[in-house]
């Protein structure tokens, strides 16, 4: 604290809330009795702490409500953390050791025996309930996957009907499975259903059965894995996954001997995919869900537009869907305003959702430090004193301190939409797009890259004060394509943010005249790798 | 006269007896001291973790957990020197973790409006009161998670050590997100 100077926000609020050493809260009594500016202050300060108490009271408790059902007991739980406990305390003593372990053997093998007859007449228990269920509605479709391609097809296919994936090299693929599947004597018309599995399964003179249990990511959901493998078949390994609550199949997988192999996987019926997308997707025109595919222009023309509006520094994905018909527009966090920015930004794009949830901005914890200091009121204040003096005084610190911050931040967000650009056109998918992309894509990073130039000189005016002259040597690669060189100035304004970061909020003795040392170089480096951006073609 | 061979027995389990009925107590006021200190935070600690943006549906056995690992501690025998900055310690790490896993947020209801209560003043002292909300909840979604943290936990009383332990940031960050929010907050309120 200066006593020529006004209090800092910090050391008032640290005051309000008793943070302070005694020596230096009477100091600050001392100023507060004869400045009313910084009485002033305080005050205002305390008006924003009664701010976030109302809004807790009025607004957060009553958004979160506590659970309505009655608190459980926790002995219970505590009676079965001792049992467990106890029984972990049990061990075989050494001698007996391989007489245990010889058991254990032999157990596991009149398991495994067991198991197999269990697992033959589970299956075909399970098969046969399967089998007694209603065919899927016609609109159901199925997602197959060979050798990385996706395409969907009608889950049953009517006599004389033809599976036709759009791409040609789909079709083509597509026609020579169904040779492979005639070939092994199952049904290509109908091959998720219980009773085509079970026909083929019937046939088979020698077998091996296997029911396994597996349930979802989300632990919610049960389902059976029926699994057949045979030696006397094209079709060596066939397996079915039915749900445990109905019965009925959803996944397929399919090995053949010295061939692909090939996954299948129920589709939601396009109704049920309309109604939710309409529900939760916000596009004034409504999506389409059709077979033919996202194309990068697409994705292009989103991130276009996203920069039109100046969101593509916002909390924004932009990804294909799995099955790559649409670009995915999804984000949480932003207020209601802005996603009708951006709504309407997209109303034209084609093959777009747009899903923004409701819900906290994720955030990156960019502001946490990393590598957090000790805290030491007494280095800390010396090296906070010593940028005081340079940036002459505590509010002219705390201004360059905003500023500084604000502007570190928005370079760190402007690097990541490069990178993104850089990360959704590789070269090879740079290379696909026609001329008028090719100009999109470069008008774009352009863009970029004459922002991150700006941000970085006002970065650089607003540390100025704390600064020494520049030592870079400004000896970079030259030699790389844009897309390497994006990655490598993400990093750099990373490292730039966080020094920032830590040399404006830490104020350590240890890292900061480092940090002070450091910054020209980094922010010439930034500088630099931006302006090969901008004038990279 | 009775012999060694005898009375060996019983002298052994006169020597065990009071060993296994003081492990027992012990263990039952372990399990008394960990039901009680569950009864008296347990809301805190709930409401943490729903700010924290802990779905509703696993709050309350999320918080349960926070206090089995409270009595797993303490059967360990370690020593908690500060419970109630240890207890958000853990809620927090286990909020975070499970909300990584859901990889979805919660925030405060958009039509938060329906929660004012009409105060019993004058319909113009309303439109004031509502149109400083109004300010102070556009100032709250301003502050990154990190900072409306901080806020959260200092106004749950803990001192600025403890949140930066709970937080796993440091002290100095702290005061940075405090001021910053508290800041940014004052001006709302005198916008």
């Amino acid at each position: 604290m200066n006593n020529h100077s006004h209090l800092s926000d910090e050391d008032l609020l640290r005051f309000e809330d008793g943070e302070l050493p005694e020596k230096l809260t009477q100091n600050i009594e001392a100023h507060l009795q004869r400045c009313p500016a910084c009485q002033n202050r305080l005050q205002q300060l305390q008006d924003g702490i009664l701010a976030y108490h109302d809004y807790r009271e009025q607004v957060l408790q009553r958004s979160l409500p506590l659970p309505t059902t009655e608190w459980p007991s926790l002995r219970p739980q505590l009676e079965a953390l001792d049992e467990r406990k106890k029984r972990k305390k049990f061990l075989i003593p050494p001698k007996f050791f391989w007489a245990a372990a010889a058991c254990a053997c032999a157990l596991l093998a009149l398991y495994q025996f067991a198991g197999r007859r269990t697992d033959q007449e589970q299956m075909q228990q399970l098969l046969t309930q399967s089998a007694a269920l209603p065919p899927p509605p016609p609109q159901t479709r199925l997602l197959l996957t060979v050798q990385g391609r996706r395409w969907l097809r009608p889950a049953v296919l009517r006599p004389g009907e033809r599976s036709s994936p759009v791409a040609a090299a789909d079709r083509s693929t597509s026609d020579h499975l169904q040779t492979l599947f005639i070939k092994a004597n199952y049904s290509w018309e109908d091959p998720l259903s219980a009773r085509s599995f079970a026909r083929w399964r019937d046939q088979l003179p020698e077998k091996q059965d296997q029911v396994t249990t597996i349930r979802d990511e989300s632990g919610a959901k049960r389902f059976y894995r029926l699994q057949t493998k045979t030696a006397a078949s094209l079709l060596h390994t066939a397996s079915l996954t039915l749900r445990a609550d109905t019965s009925r199949t959803v996944k397929a997988f399919f090995g053949f001997a010295g061939k692909e192999d090939v996954e299948m996987e129920e589709q939601e019926p396009e109704e049920k995919i309309q109604t939710r997308a309409s529900v939760r997707n916000t596009p004034a025109a409504s999506p389409k869900t059709t077979e033919t595919l996202a194309t990068p222009e697409d994705m292009l023309q989103v991130l276009a537009a996203l920069n039109a509006i100046g969101a593509d520094e916002d909390p924004i994905d932009v990804n294909f869907d799995p099955l790559r018909q649409h670009v995915v527009v999804s984000g949480i966090g932003l207020s209601p305003a802005r996603q009708s920015e951006v709504k309407d930004a997209l109303q034209d794009a084609p093959h777009t959702l747009v899903r923004f949830g409701s819900g906290l901005p994720t955030g990156t914890g960019r502001r946490s430090n990393p590598n957090p200091d000790t805290y030491s009121a007494n280095t800390a204040s010396a090296f906070r004193r010593r940028l005081e003096e340079k940036a002459g005084g505590a509010s002219s610190l705390q201004l360059i301190t905003d500023r500084a911050l604000e502007a570190s931040n928005r370079l760190f967000a402007q690097a990541h939409a490069l990178l993104v650009l850089a990360q959704k056109f590789p070269p090879a998918v740079e290379g696909q797009l026609g001329p008028s992309g090719q100009g999109t894509l470069r008008t774009l990073r352009q863009r970029h890259a004459f922002a991150l130039q700006q941000t970085t000189l006002q970065l650089g005016e607003a540390l100025k004060p704390l600064l020494e002259s520049s030592s870079a040597t400004g000896e970079f690669l030259d030699n790389q394509i844009w897309q390497k060189k994006a990655v490598e100035l993400f990093e750099t304004a990373r490292n730039l943010d966080a020094r920032v970061s830590r040399l404006l909020t830490g104020y350590s003795e240890e890292t900061g005249e480092g940090d002070l040392r450091q910054l020209p170089n980094d922010l010439e480096k930034v500088e630099q790798l931006a302006r090969t951006q901008a004038g990279n073609r | 006269m009775r012999t060694d061979a005898e009375h060996y027995p019983t002298t052994r389990l006169q020597k065990l007896t009071p060993l296994t009925d003081l492990l027992d107590s012990h263990r039952s006021r372990l399990h008394e001291e960990v039901e009680r200190v569950y009864e008296e935070t347990r809301t805190a600690i709930c409401s943490y973790l729903l700010h924290l943006g802990v779905p509703a549906a696993q709050a309350q056995e999320v918080t349960q957990d926070v206090y089995l690992r409270l009595y797993q501690t303490l059967r360990k025998g370690q020593g908690i020197e500060n419970l109630r900055a240890w207890l958000f310690r853990v809620a927090h790490h286990q909020g975070v973790k499970v909300r990584s896993r859901e990889k979805s947020f919660r925030m405060i209801d958009p039509d938060w409006n329906r929660f004012l209560q009409p105060a019993a003043e004058s319909p113009e002292r309303q439109l004031l009161d509502r149109e400083r909300m109004k300010r102070i909840v556009k100032a709250m979604g301003e502050l990154s998670p990190q900072q409306r943290n901080c806020l959260y936990l200092r106004s749950e009383g803990l001192r600025y050590r403890e949140i930066a332990e709970v937080m796993g940031i440091s002290l100095s960050t702290v005061n940075e997100f405090l001021r910053r929010g508290v800041t940014r907050l004052a001006e709302a309120v005198h916008e």
